[in-house]
């Protein structure tokens, strides 16, 4: 995707057609709008639960009790230098202004305005952040290995959000159990499907094989397709039941890297050893 | 070789550390925050404090600290909370908690206890730091 210039408008345009016959493209400015509609207060009028009792804009102006991840404590005026920063690089790499430096600079005040609370962390967040970061490591010379690397992130979540089940008390039904008796999850939709310890115990390993399944599916491209369904069925489902904050819609966001044709359009103009044996 | 496909030696590095180095460093630790478990475990925490021999509520902390994170994590810690990435954090700034503490009781003898278990079915733990708070 080349730059766009806003000196060009009909570059513009048609840039942004390009944009949605390529993956990687198409990713990026859907998980900034994500990334932007996350942090600021856009979505203020639709009152969704993670914007109430804030202002919007996470991380600041804050005038709470923090604690501060390894004593990082920043001034406030600092802190607001690092919002609109983040905003600015979210809005530029949605628009495909020099995604290297606005993704770098959008994921990085990212995560310094996170770290002014240790208990602010959330996955989520830090999927956002990382995110941006990795999408302003896309190489425009380099297409299929910037897919590649996109492809391989989004895959390991499910495969380390399967391990993280394995590892848990997932498949024993005490999970769901407990996320239906903290009101995590609408017992109007799924009060009859976890009824009971059992039938959580089932519905949690039917989870994991899916989510198992997903991560195999996406990276082998007879089943990718389908593996793509059922993966955007899946965070809808989540949304729906859960209202799991942001997640699915990053998630959906990213896996727009598997949609288009099985390569990019533009074929690398250098491989790994290419790249090394130049230096 | 022709229709395969290689990453540069920048993707493979950035590769390697965001699929696994981070995931993995994270589950060594303890947490597995950077290793995707939302929604996976089932780990809660509760805290005890006592200052100067009498029982402190955390909830007391958390109205003073409001707004913000801190506030929502220490609010009704005083009983068994089902967070697993906020028990995996109180534990690692245990510390912090108990200076925050220090703010509501100036110059008391202060003991901070934390009570969590990462899976139902076990026991539970404790840690706990002491201090004389700054007048």
């Amino acid at each position: 995707m080349k730059l766009a210039s806003l000196r060009d408008p009909v570059g513009f345009v048609r840039d942004a057609l390009v944009l949605v016959r390529d993956p990687l493209a198409l990713s990026r400015g859907a998980f900034a709008l994500v990334f932007l509609l996350r942090t600021t207060p856009l979505l203020a009028p639709c009152d969704p639960r993670f914007l109430r009792g804030t202002n919007g804009w996470l991380g600041w102006p804050d005038g709470g009790w923090h604690i501060p991840v390894h004593g990082l404590a920043l001034p406030a005026a600092v802190v607001m230098a690092l919002v609109v920063l983040r905003t600015l690089g979210a809005l530029a790499l949605m628009l495909g202004i020099y995604p290297r430096v606005s993704g770098l600079a959008a994921g990085i005040a990212g995560y310094l305005v996170l770290a002014q609370d240790a208990f602010g962390y959330m996955h989520h967040l830090h999927m956002l952040y990382l995110g941006a970061i990795l999408f302003a490591l896309v190489d425009r010379d380099a297409p299929r290995s910037s897919l590649l690397m996109l492809r391989l992130f989004v895959a390991s979540i499910y495969v380390w959000a399967v391990i993280g089940k394995l590892a848990s008390e997932w498949g024993t039904g005490v999970p769901l159990t407990a996320f239906v008796g903290n009101g995590a999850l609408d017992r109007d939709l799924v009060g009859t499907l976890l009824a009971t310890p059992e039938r959580c115990a089932i519905v949690e390993i039917v989870v994991m094989v899916i989510e198992a399944a997903i991560a195999a599916g996406l990276l082998w491209p007879r089943t990718r397709k389908i593996a793509l369904v059922c993966a955007v069925a899946m965070h809808i489902g989540f949304e729906i039941i859960g209202r799991v904050d942001s997640i699915g819609w990053q998630m959906m966001a990213l896996l727009l890297v598997f949609t288009g044709d099985s390569e990019p359009p533009r074929t690398d103009t250098r491989s790994s050893t290419d790249h090394t044996s130049r230096r | 070789m022709r229709g395969r496909i290689y990453l540069t030696r920048t993707h493979l590095v950035a590769t390697i550390i965001v699929c696994v180095v981070l995931p993995l460093a994270s589950w060594l630790d303890g947490s597995g925050q950077l290793a995707w478990t939302m929604f996976s475990r089932t780990g809660q925490f509760r805290l005890v404090i006592v200052a100067d021999g009498t029982q402190m509520n955390p909830t007391e902390i958390a109205a003073a600290a409001m707004p913000g994170p801190t506030a929502i994590a220490l609010a009704g810690s005083d009983q068994l909370k089902h967070h697993d990435v906020m028990r995996a954090t109180a534990r690692r700034h245990l510390d912090d908690i108990a200076d925050l503490a220090c703010r509501l009781r100036p110059g008391a003898q202060l003991t901070v206890r934390l009570e969590e278990r990462v899976r139902r079915s076990e026991p539970i733990r404790t840690s706990e730091v002491t201090r004389r708070c700054a007048r």
